[in-house]
């Protein structure tokens, strides 16, 4: 056995042997380069047509075993054509080709099946015309001549290896340029029929490509692994799962091109599926020309893709994109984005043929990024890529607002501060963004407000913790008509100031909003807001509102029938409100306010309802309460007045009870028990107004009549009131209407004199149980008090003091405040004269003898005078005129009488006893004349007539005419109380009361006298 | 007797002493009081109509308020007559003692003289 396997193996080495002796004979001695060379160069000139350069050629085996090879040095085809930057199409240190021998041995022919390059270049070019320098085999081989020692083709290549070679292919009818570098590749293919089933590996090498003028790559370093059939008759190429990398940036596809040339289509069916992907080095690859939109960008991260791209595409149809991009842990840094965003996560589909907008689509499943302070995330959909771009997206968000705010433009005057964080849903397109189309936008959301602050020009908004619903539409609108958008604002605290001091502070509140399109201009939006706080205060100036668990609801409309104006409701409910202004401050609870206005051109209407309780008031020293407030009022707008008041016209009523007013200018406080007033534009009825001041109460009750003529100056305003009281002071009476209706209104007037209304026509029907004037007292006053234009009567006023029953009509009539007129009609039955001095202290200067005089007398008496403003009488303007008669009068012990008594002898006895007294008295300017006057006293008779004056000097003249004595004189009594002088003169009238021996002008004198008294009394 | 009748005498003839004959009066033409009048301060106006109106500037009264009277010029006696809004009467009553188209002098009773000159 042992020889047998001895004999095999030396038998096979023994073949070995032979075959190795045979190949290296056949090599070295048989096919010799000299040898071959000459055949090759031969044979190549037959079959190529452009020039070639062919080095030595050599039989290999070794070198490729197990098979033989051709092996050229320095080899080379060289093809000039007009405007190729190259005349070398290869050329290459060497160049093996495998030969086929089966080929060789049974047809003669040279096949090679497999070609192996290395060292060399390859310059491929097609000019804008389509001609190449690479179209260099003979069309038709069948004419090759005869006399070609044996057959020579390069079909059936089976494998082609490069290594180190360097590519170039520039195609100026494509305006393509590539050239890879260092290129190490293997192609291998195997042709059955029409179908080349490839192989293509490149192992190395470094693409440069440029495509009309655009750099795409620039020495990137390429690799590809793939499989590929191609079907020749259907111009089809099925790639397997074949790999390429470009910057080691991997990409795995398979999948399928055909070129149809029945409809002209490139037909693709690829899947693809990436590595992931450093997404800086992707934006490297980013074209020159579109760099500029990444100017700034420094972008971070990893990307992946999958998808497939499948369709046909030509010069208007691209195949279909099916592409899922997943972003991992991104950075981004943009110039014109002011916050770094770091931690980028998101996978979006995009799925689109880049024309049709139907079925494209960019889905974002998911997307999440960061900033320093805040993160953001979204989802949703994006369709409409390439008409209007629409964006269905939810997003959520907790964010920094102050990283934000470089972002607002400096001309909008907006800072923002605090937080944000919440969720919103947007459905909107870029043109309707471009255009503000709210309306056609949705966007609902919820976000959450802390430590938020904005700052918008003059005015802040101001919230610790507030949450904001929103939804634009508005699906559950409670009408039609407020479908734009809703909001409802949940505020823990909410400041709003501007900078002008104004301020104002919400506090747990709960705000509703529903609202139309607001930007409508050819209609009035149709809003409403309800509110619910714990509290509110507002701060402007001075003025500070504060309101307490405050609720209501503002309503605005258009108006039926001009949709350009609007009705407005509003109802407003407060538990406590609070106010104050400068010193002054204001208190009420259980605040109920209704109202409503419609907008009208021609005349607006307003609609009030208005209820308080516990209304307290105070200005400085002066303070209001009122237990109860209610007030309805109509009020319709005249827009023909330009004055505000005169504007609105209303009716209503006003209803006060249990007020209480304390002024600094009223020595005690005003009690209000009841005020009830029906009031029109032109009428104001007052049902019920009970006053009390101090120990004074007033009653009044009746209409004011033309008050809107009254202040459109067309009517004097007319009243006629029953006043009655039960006591009442005229002191403080007169402050309460002191100036009213005075055009100018100064703080003089509380200070001047007391001026009489102007303009108005009152009359006061007064019925007074008791009245005081200072220390007097007046019972049962009943009369008129007439108020009419400035001038103020008390017509046929009766009344009682203690001295009298007594009728007056007085006047008062203030022109101006440095003339004013004062007069009076007084008349006094039965009147003490004695008191009569104590009332009119006046009367002593008119007559002061009457000082002298006891009893009772009847006394009349008219007087007036124009005063300054401080009432000093104008001693020019003086005029009275005075008539009494008194009998049984007593004539007072005193110096006087002690005087007249001794001088005239009287008896000691004598009761001072005036039988009769009847005088009359005038006063103009400063002159008191008094008109002879009878005086029966003791014995005597006498006629006393004469003149003093307001400073009491006298010239009087007593005409005794029945004495004692035989006959009568007279005495004449001149100067002053402290300097009386009597001397004995003519008795003027002895015969004054005996008419059939009266002169003419003692006659004259009595005539003036019944004139006199006349006057006075006709009244009576 | 004889006393009585001696002291009787003496008493007739004092009468008749103090008895004096009454002056004859002076009539004046009352077209010259018709206009306007000053004295100081004072003013008076005198209307055909036998109105009239006074005034005294040193009071802050003007001509449009002052105040009125009635007139009348009987011979040489001027009867003012003021009348007062609340009714009455004053009457005041002088001896004329000018009355040219310049000048108006008269008195009163108590021998009060008042001087005025035309405006």
């Amino acid at each position: 056995m042992r020889k047998v396997l001895k004999w095999v193996v030396i038998t096979f080495a023994s073949v070995i042997l032979l075959f190795v002796i045979v190949i290296g004979v056949a090599v070295w001695f048989v096919f010799t380069p000299e040898k071959l060379t000459p055949v090759v160069r031969k044979q190549a000139a037959i079959y190529i047509t452009c020039e070639s350069q062919i080095g030595e050629v050599e039989l290999t085996f070794f070198s490729t075993f197990p098979r033989f090879g051709l092996k050229v040095n320095r080899f080379a085809l060289i093809n000039p054509i007009s405007g190729a930057p190259f005349d070398t199409l290869v050329q290459a240190g060497q160049f093996v080709g495998i030969v086929d021998l089966s080929a060789w041995w049974k047809r003669n022919e040279l096949v090679f099946n497999e070609l192996q390059l290395r060292n060399g270049d390859l310059n491929a070019f097609t000019d804008s015309l389509g001609r190449t320098n690479f179209d260099i085999f003979r069309a038709d081989t069948a004419a090759v001549p005869e006399e070609s020692e044996m057959a020579f083709r390069f079909i059936n290549i089976e494998n082609v290896e490069l290594e180190n070679i360097q590519l170039s292919y520039i195609d100026q009818s494509l305006k393509l340029q590539a050239e890879v570098r260092d290129l190490t590749a293997q192609f291998s293919g195997k042709m059955i029929s029409d179908t080349i089933d490839t192989q293509m590996n490149v192992s190395k090498g470094k693409l440069s490509l440029t495509y009309e003028g655009e750099n795409y790559l620039q020495n990137a370093s390429v690799t590809i692994q793939t499989p590929a059939r191609v079907v020749l008759s259907k111009q089809m190429v099925v790639f397997g799962k074949s790999e390429v990398s470009v910057n080691n940036m991997g990409l795995a596809f398979d999948g399928r091109v055909q070129n149809d040339t029945l409809t002209g289509q490139i037909i693709t069916d690829i899947n693809y599926q990436s590595k992931l992907l450093p997404l800086a080095e992707m934006l490297a690859l980013v074209p020159p020309s579109y760099q500029s939109y990444l100017k700034g960008v420094v972008a971070g991260g990893f990307v992946s893709s999958d998808g497939k791209i499948k369709g046909a595409y030509t010069d208007s149809l691209m195949p279909l994109l099916d592409m899922r991009i997943v972003l991992q842990d991104g950075t981004l840094k943009y110039d014109g984005f002011p916050v770094p965003l770091s931690r980028m996560n998101g996978e979006v589909v995009f799925y689109s043929d880049l024309t049709n907008d139907d079925i494209s689509y960019l889905q974002i499943d998911r997307f999440s990024a960061k900033t320093p302070k805040s993160t953001i995330q979204t989802k949703g959909k994006i369709t409409h890529l390439f008409t209007d771009i629409l964006c269905d997206l939810t997003s959520e968000g907790d964010l920094e607002l102050s990283e934000f705010a470089p972002m607002i433009p400096a001309d909008m005057k907006t800072k923002l501060n605090g937080r944000v964080s919440g969720q919103v849903n947007s459905r909107f397109s870029m043109l309707q963004i471009e255009k503000m189309q709210l309306e056609k936008m949705k966007l609902a959301g919820s976000v959450s407000l802390s430590d938020f602050k904005m700052v918008y020009d003059t005015i802040s908004l101001q919230t610790d913790d507030s949450k904001v619903d929103f939804s634009l539409p508005n699906a559950l609108a409670s009408a039609k008509n407020r479908r734009f958008v809703s909001a409802k604002v949940n505020t823990k605290s909410l400041v709003a100031a501007m900078q002008n001091g104004a301020r104002a502070y919400f506090k747990n509140g709960q705000i509703s909003l529903e609202s139309s399109d607001f930007r409508d201009s050819t209609r009035i939006p149709e809003v409403v807001c309800t509110f619910k706080l714990d509290s509110v205060s507002a701060q402007m100036d001075t003025i500070q509102v504060a309101a307490q668990k405050p609720f209501g609801q503002f309503e605005m409309m258009p108006r039926k029938g001009n949709i350009l104006e609007p009705e407005v409701n509003v109802t407003f409910d407060s538990s406590d409100l609070i106010a104050s202004m400068g010193a002054g401050n204001g208190r009420m609870d259980n605040v109920k306010l209704k109202a409503y206005y419609m907008s009208d051109k021609v005349q607006p209407k307003m609609k009030i309802q208005y209820s308080g309780a516990n209304l307290k008031m105070a200005m400085g020293a002066d303070s209001a309460r009122m237990n109860k407030i209610e007030m309805n009022a109509d009020l319709l707008n005249d827009q023909s007045q330009k004055d505000v008041f005169l504007q609105w016209q209303a009716n209503g009523f006003v209803k006060v009870d249990n007020g209480v007013i304390s002024m600094s200018a009223l020595k005690s406080p005003l009690e209000i028990p009841s005020i009830q007033m029906d009031f029109t534009p032109e009428v104001f009825n007052i049902k019920e107004s009970k006053l009390k001041i101090d120990q004074s109460d007033f009653s009044l009750s009746g209409k004011l009549n033309n008050v809107i003529s009254y202040f459109r100056k067309d009517s004097l305003l007319r009243g006629n009131f029953d006043f009655v009281s039960n006591r009442t002071d005229l002191i403080q009476l007169m402050q309460l209407t002191n100036g009213l209706g005075d055009t100018i209104q100064t703080s003089e007037t509380s200070t001047g004199p007391y001026m009489v209304p102007k303009g108005m026509d009152l009359q006061l029907n007064v019925d007074v149980a008791t009245a005081s004037y200072g220390p007097d007292v007046v019972k049962d006053i009943k009369g008129k008090l007439r108020v009419k234009d400035g001038l103020m009567v008390l017509d046929d006023f009766d009344f009682v003091t203690t001295a009298a029953k007594m009728k007056l009509t007085a006047m008062y009539r203030t022109p101006r405040k440095n003339h004013l007129f004062m007069g009076l009609d007084f008349h006094m039955f039965d009147v003490e004269i004695d008191e009569l001095l104590k009332i009119i202290p006046d009367v002593d200067s008119i007559m002061p003898m009457l000082r002298s005089f006891s009893g009772k007398g009847e006394f009349h008496m008219a007087a007036e005078t124009y005063t300054d403003s401080l009432y000093n009488p104008k001693k020019s303007t003086i005029r009275g005129a005075a008539s009494i008669k008194g009998q049984n009068l007593v004539l007072m012990d005193g110096e006087t009488f002690s005087e007249i008594a001794k001088t005239l002898k009287f008896n000691k006895k004598t009761y001072n006893k005036v039988d009769s007294l009847s005088a009359e008295f005038t006063v103009f300017k400063q002159e008191i004349d008094v008109y002879p006057f009878l005086i029966v006293m003791d014995k005597y008779k006498g006629v006393v007539a004469g003149r003093h004056n307001l400073d009491m000097s006298f010239d009087y003249h007593i005409s005794v005419v029945d004495s004692p004595l035989p006959l009568k004189f007279g005495i004449d009594i001149n100067g002053n109380l402290d300097d009386l002088k009597y001397r004995l003169a003519k008795c003027r009238y002895a015969e004054f009361y005996r008419p059939a021996a009266r002169g003419e002008v003692q006659n004259r004198q009595l005539d003036l006298r019944r004139m006199i008294r006349e006057a006075l009394t006709q009244k009576l | 007797m004889k006393k009585l009748i001696v002291c009787l005498m003496v008493c007739v003839s004092f009468s008749l002493l103090f008895n004096s004959c009454e002056e004859e009066e002076s009539s004046f033409q009352e077209s010259f009081l018709i206009g306007k009048w000053v004295s100081g301060t004072v003013y008076y106006k005198y209307m055909s109509n036998y109105t009239g109106g006074t005034w005294d500037t040193s009071d802050d009264v003007t001509e449009a308020e002052a105040q009125p009277f009635t007139w009348t010029l009987v011979q040489s006696e001027l009867t003012h007559i003021h009348i007062m809004e609340v009714g009455g009467n004053v009457p005041k009553v002088y001896t004329v003692t000018e009355l040219t188209a310049t000048s108006l002098k008269y008195k009163d009773n108590f021998g009060k003289t008042f001087s005025f000159t035309k405006l």
